[in-house]
């Protein structure tokens, strides 16, 4: 958890319009050494990707304003952020919805309820290993 | 001979063994008893030699000189052997005598042997004796044996010790001599002994079986001079009887006179009583058919009932009956009962006299004369004949009426032109017309109020309904049914409707109705706008056989509005649901892990309290989810070709976590043989096997739990997955409900507190849908097995709006 501590830290754009739940990957997250920057809806979700170009997406579905599908849409349409890694991660479990978000481009999909901070951020490292 | 015969017979058997086998000749027997007498006469012999032998073996020196000419000399002693056997044999000789005889030759041919050869041992001698030993044992004791040898012996010996000189050697080969011959005779002597004694047995046994039949036969003499003493009495007897028969012959004769006298007149008055009884016959026949006819329920039955009746009387054609159509206003039936083949062309003009008739009688209209004319004839016996018309049966009508009120006539074609006149057969026509004009009037009665009533009930009914009779003709058709259909009146255009309703796949339906009296609901047929549900069923009258189809239209538009609304309502609940529970969770998480300050042991025991409950929480959420999309039966089923195996062997990897914590070993043994990829949507099966695993699991024995999964396939048509635990088992008043919605027994509540109630359920309406079978066997205390059947094809994709939720 503190290997990226030394190094240069991975930033995360975290959309997420729950209070609570942003509040809580926020802090767990940042504990966990991630540079973490939320974004409460799906508008400022984009302007924030587009400013900060993070080394990952952290996308919610269910959002007012733009929901994370259309957010996906406008990552993947811009050549200077279409690279940039997204995961979703929801409360939305059906196989339709996962196989859609996937088929979107998104590196992977979680369901928030299904998974715990520490399996979350053993996730991430994984992915950045 | 014979009395020679006797004689020595008589010397060589014991006389009681003679008496023992009465009516036959002694038999001179040679049998073991008697070869034991002479086996000790032999030993002693040879005893004797060998201790004569014992100071001169040591000298024994044999050498061999062939002298061809000994020949002749063998020749000439086997020769006389043949001659002596057969002399013997054809006992032409006396016994004695030839062992003379014997003595002498053999001395002789020895003589000249010992002679000729120097006095030398040789073979030649050896055989000499060698065939003595064999031949001579056959026809004579071991004493006269013994005797012969005896001498040849001392002739040889004397003869070496005198003429040769050599003592030692002359000594040692008679000696020699002696022993091989006593031994091959004494093995030929047993040999001999044994086959007698058997034979001997056989012979006795022989001779009781004759014994036997002779009583037997004597008997039979016995009895059949009995019979023939007994016949010749008789006989007699029956001569003597013969004179009486006679004359009580003549007397019958006379007495059949006056009898026959007494049956003439009796036969008149039994010819009076015969008149009577047909009459209390007919009397009879008309009170069953009126029994039979209170009971028939349809007005066919009952025509066909008063036919019957009918025909036991007369000798008729067909009759034609017209009745007023209660099922029309205005309209008339016109029934028709066909015994023997009429035309068609005689049944028009019999309808015509009919319709002419109930306008002079019946009091109906001449408008209504046309409508009779127009009805077609209903058959109910055989159909009319094409070919035959007309035959020359004028009939005659009559009126069925109730007091005085003509409903409905009769048309009665008979070859017996004047039947109605014809007194006592008239009157049972009336009485059995009278009697049918009451069942047919009061049939239709009850028919009217039954219709009117049924009418009034369909035509408030909420449901559309239909009746087609078997001719696909629309029998009844309620307003509902036409306003759900969206036309006026229905009239001819049922294919129309029908199309409307769902074309082909709802005539299959009929047809699968009247064929194989199978009901059937189509769910969902749009039908211009509106979504309805219609159940298909065959209608069969009291004897089973099928008389139409109901189709039953059942509006579910807005049920299905509902349906929809409930279930996007409970996908949005839940999904609002969640995400409270997930921060909870989170934060939880922090805590406990120290996060934010060290807890206390209790507060971190609580915290891990309110933890678990938002676990089982968001658990429970998602069965919630699972169950409501089954019901709503808008399940989306998407198939993968997927190995059954592999996906079992991931879920245990999964659980494997769990298992450890509950102290629990799981096996799973897969097929011997890879199976094939079959089509599976993953996570439906996957929900299954996770169920029953982790289900196992939960509730194995916490101190050593085992959980055994087997997957094997069953016939080769079905996968058969067995999950089986070593737990608590399900107790005996649950086993009914363990499929059920919530339901979890005391037993499991007690064990885990986690359970949502909803696993096995769910489980149970996955396997359902993909037409498998799951079932458990358990004993409490010693565990359960679950079991699940999926079919080797498979399963079906399905489109539907939402696929499960995976936890």
């Amino acid at each position: 958890m503190t290997e990226n501590k030394t190094d240069k830290k991975i930033k995360i754009v975290l959309v997420e319009d729950d209070k609570f739940i942003s509040l809580a990957y926020k802090d767990g997250l940042t504990r966990a050494g991630f540079n973490v920057i939320h974004a409460a809806d799906g508008i400022e979700g984009i302007e924030k990707i587009m400013a900060e170009k993070p080394d990952l997406v952290l996308l919610d579905i269910i959002m007012p304003g733009k929901n994370g599908f259309e957010v996906m849409e406008e990552i993947k349409k811009h050549p200077e952020t279409k690279e940039i890694p997204v995961i979703f991660l929801s409360n939305l479990s059906q196989d339709a919805d996962i196989k859609k978000g996937k088929k979107m481009g998104a590196v992977d999909y979680w369901v928030k309820s299904n998974l715990s901070l520490a399996e979350m951020v053993e996730k991430i490292n994984n992915f950045f290993k | 001979m014979p009395v020679k015969k006797e004689k020595i017979r008589k010397k060589s058997l014991p006389a009681e063994k003679q008496d023992k086998l009465p009516g036959k000749e002694a038999v001179n027997v040679f049998t073991i008893e008697a070869f034991r007498k002479e086996f000790l006469v032999i030993v002693i012999f040879i005893f004797f030699l060998i201790l004569f032998s014992v100071p001169v073996i040591k000298h024994l020196n044999l050498a061999v000189r062939e002298e061809y000419k000994v020949y002749a000399l063998v020749a000439l002693a086997v020769a006389y052997f043949a001659a002596s056997n057969f002399l013997r044999a054809k006992q032409l000789v006396r016994k004695n005598f030839l062992y003379a005889v014997d003595v002498v030759f053999f001395t002789t041919v020895f003589l000249t042997l010992i002679i000729m050869t120097g006095g030398y041992e040789s073979p030649f001698r050896f055989s000499l004796f060698f065939l003595f030993a064999i031949f001579k044992p056959f026809h004579g004791s071991f004493k006269q044996v013994v005797a012969v040898m005896s001498v040849v012996f001392a002739i040889q010996f004397l003869l070496g010790y005198f003429y040769f000189q050599e003592l030692s050697y002359h000594l040692i080969s008679p000696i020699v001599d002696g022993l091989i011959l006593m031994t091959t005779a004494l093995v030929v002597k047993l040999a001999i002994a044994m086959y007698e004694t058997k034979a001997h047995e056989y012979r006795d046994m022989g001779k009781e079986l004759e014994i036997l039949y002779k009583e037997a036969a004597e008997y039979n003499t016995r009895l059949e001079n009995v019979v023939a003493e007994r016949t010749s009495e008789l006989n007699q007897t029956l001569s003597s009887t013969k004179d009486e028969k006679n004359k009580a012959e003549k007397q019958r004769v006379a007495t059949l006179n006056i009898l026959e006298d007494m049956a003439d007149s009796q036969r008149a008055l039994e010819q009076s009583k015969t008149s009577l009884e047909a009459r209390q016959l007919e009397l009879e026949a008309i009170a069953e058919m009126s029994g039979k006819l209170s009971g028939a329920t349809e007005e066919n039955k009952a025509i066909e009932i008063i036919n019957n009746y009918f025909q036991k009387f007369f000798n008729f054609y067909s009759f034609l009956i017209i009745l007023r159509d209660v099922e029309s206003k205005g309209g008339f039936v016109v029934k028709s009962f066909i015994n023997r083949p009429v035309g068609m062309s005689f049944l028009s003009i019999a309808k015509k006299e009919l319709a002419d008739y109930m306008l002079d009688n019946g009091g109906i209209t001449k408008d209504e004369i046309q409508n009779i004319i127009n009805t077609k004839i209903d058959f109910l016996g055989k159909s009319p004949s094409e070919t035959e018309d007309s035959p020359d049966c004028p009939g005659f009508i009559l009126s069925l009426k109730t007091g005085e009120k003509i409903f409905g006539a009769i048309y009665i074609a008979s070859a017996d032109k004047n039947i109605y006149q014809v007194s006592g057969k008239k009157e049972i026509i009336d009485a059995i017309i009278s009697t049918a004009s009451v069942a047919l009037y009061s049939l239709q009665e009850i028919f009217k109020s039954q219709q009117s009533k049924t009418e009034t009930l369909v035509k408030s009914l909420s449901n559309g309904i239909i009746l087609l009779n078997k001719s696909m003709e629309a029998v009844l058709v309620n307003p509902r049914a036409t306003e759900l259909a969206g036309v006026d009146k229905l009239g001819n255009n049922l294919d129309n409707f029908l199309d409307a309703l769902g074309g082909d796949r709802i005539k299959r339906v009929i047809d699968l109705a009247f064929s194989e009296k199978k009901a059937e609901t189509i769910k969902e047929a749009v039908v211009k706008n509106k979504t309805l549900e219609i159940s298909i069923t065959p209608v069969s009258d009291n004897e089973g056989n099928i008389t139409g189809v109901a189709l039953i239209i059942h509006d579910v538009t807005e049920a299905k509005v509902v349906e929809q609304m409930k279930s996007e309502f409970v996908s949005v609940a839940s999904h609002q649901l969640r995400t409270p529970l997930t921060a909870i969770r989170l934060f939880i998480e922090m805590l406990m892990r120290g996060d934010v300050g060290e807890l206390a042991p209790a507060q971190k025991e609580y915290m891990n309290n309110v933890y678990e409950s938002t676990d089982r929480m968001v658990r429970l959420v998602n069965d919630l989810l699972n169950v409501t999309r089954i019901e709503s039966n808008r399940m989306q089923v998407t198939t993968e070709p997927t190995q059954l195996e592999e996906l079992i062997e991931n879920v245990i990897k999964e659980e494997e976590p769990l298992a450890l914590m509950k102290n629990c070993r799981i096996n799973f043994k897969k097929p011997v043989k890879k199976t094939p990829l079959i089509l599976v949507d993953r996570n439906l099966f996957r929900q299954v096997v996770q169920n029953l695993i982790v289900n196992a699991v939960k509730y194995s024995d916490p101190k050593e739990g085992i959980v055994k999964a087997t997957l094997a396939l069953e016939g080769g048509e079905n996968y058969l997955l067995c999950v089986e635990d070593n737990g608590i088992g399900i107790p005996e008043k649950f086993k009914d409900k363990i499929f059920q919605k919530f339901s979890r027994a005391d037993n499991a509540v007690k064990a885990n507190t986690e359970g949502t109630g909803l696993g096995l359920y769910v489980s149970h309406e996955i396997v359902q849908s993909f037409h498998g079978k799951i079932w458990f066997e358990s004993n409490k205390d010693k565990g359960t097995k679950f079991f699940v059947l999926m079919p080797a094809t498979g399963m079906k994709d399905k489109t539907g709006e939402r696929g499960l939720v995976i936890s």
